[in-house]
């Protein structure tokens, strides 16, 4: 089995801009969620209009009408739950950012260690050692 | 005009506060329409036939289920509210004017469901009250207000204006006598 090669793309966005999107998608499908829940409301308005005009309404039929409303709030609880995961994960990823930031900035430029000396060297610093 | 990354940031948090406010302006809609629901219910129930047990366990059982997907419809979204009102410091909260209209959605949000959900509880009484089932749910559903309540004062306090008390100094710093209460300037 081969690896996949991914193509280089010339505009690769940072993570500021990587969150925000990620962000700014969990928004997006929140909104469309939001228009589901409508369209099913308003279905569910219609059909009891419809129920009460009915004189030979059943309960089957209230039922399965309930059932299937039952398995689209299901659907969309589901949907709710993984959104709240990506939520959490990406203001993780914020906070673990701003924490890098500040660690950075705290902490003091220390000098690189010198590489150590092979055996047998003569320079001024094995010679006071 | 490009936006500083944190003004950025803080917009889409916003934008996703929106998106709750809208998605839970529909959940109370179903909180509505279910008292409508239990009513239907009620009309096919209202003259006893020979399937009346089975009938009325069924829609009992479906009701209980709808109730329970939005109640953990309605958790999750004030999960999603508070994981995002955390992250948002507070002067942001208090200054920009989107908090404010958010905050005041928030609590007619608030108003709406308590009353939807103690009129549905009183309607399941009067409906059903004789039937094992819908006690469970009206269990859930006072569980779920009890819930609510709590939780609702919970996403206020990101929202309110008073100061919170100092912190306690250190004990070490009372014993050495080194501790001095901060000045209104230095605060």
């Amino acid at each position: 089995m081969s690896m996949p090669i991914v193509p280089k793309q010339p505009h690769r966005p940072d993570l500021d801009k990587v969150i925000i999107d990620l962000l700014e998608s969990i928004a997006l499908e929140e909104v469309a969620l939001s228009h589901l829940l409508n369209a099913e409301a308003e279905k569910i308005q219609s059909f009891l209009c419809k129920f009460h005009e009915d004189h030979k309404a059943d309960y089957v039929k209230l039922i399965s009408f309930n059932n299937s409303v039952n398995s689209t709030l299901s659907s969309i609880v589901m949907k709710e739950f993984l959104l709240l995961r990506k939520l959490e994960t990406t203001l993780q990823i914020t906070d673990e950012k701003v924490c890098k930031k500040k660690d950075h900035k705290d902490k003091p430029h220390r000098k690189k260690c010198p590489p150590l000396c092979p055996p047998g060297c003569k320079c001024d610093e094995c010679k006071q050692a | 005009m490009i936006m500083p990354p944190d003004q950025h940031l803080c917009e889409s948090k916003t934008f996703i506060l929106k998106a709750i406010d809208q998605l839970e302006s529909s959940v109370i809609q179903y909180f509505r329409l279910s008292e409508k629901m239990i009513e239907a219910s009620y009309v096919i129930h209202s003259d006893q036939d020979q399937d009346y047990e089975t009938s009325l366990f069924k829609t009992a059982c479906c009701l209980r289920s709808f109730f329970s997907y939005l109640i953990e419809l309605q958790e999750i979204l004030m999960k999603k509210k508070t994981v995002i009102l955390y992250t948002i410091s507070r002067e942001d909260i208090l200054q920009q004017p989107q908090f404010s209209v958010f905050h005041q959605n928030s609590i007619q949000h608030q108003e709406a469901v308590k009353a939807c959900l103690e009129s549905n509880i009183k309607s399941i009484i009067t409906h059903y009250a004789w039937f094992k089932d819908i006690y469970i749910m009206k269990e859930q559903l006072e569980e779920f207000l009890h819930y609510y309540k709590l939780k609702k004062n919970m996403l206020n306090v990101y929202f309110e204006e008073e100061m919170y008390p100092e912190p306690s100094p250190p004990l070490l710093n009372i014993a050495k006598g080194s501790y001095k209460r901060r000045t209104d300037t230095q605060r």
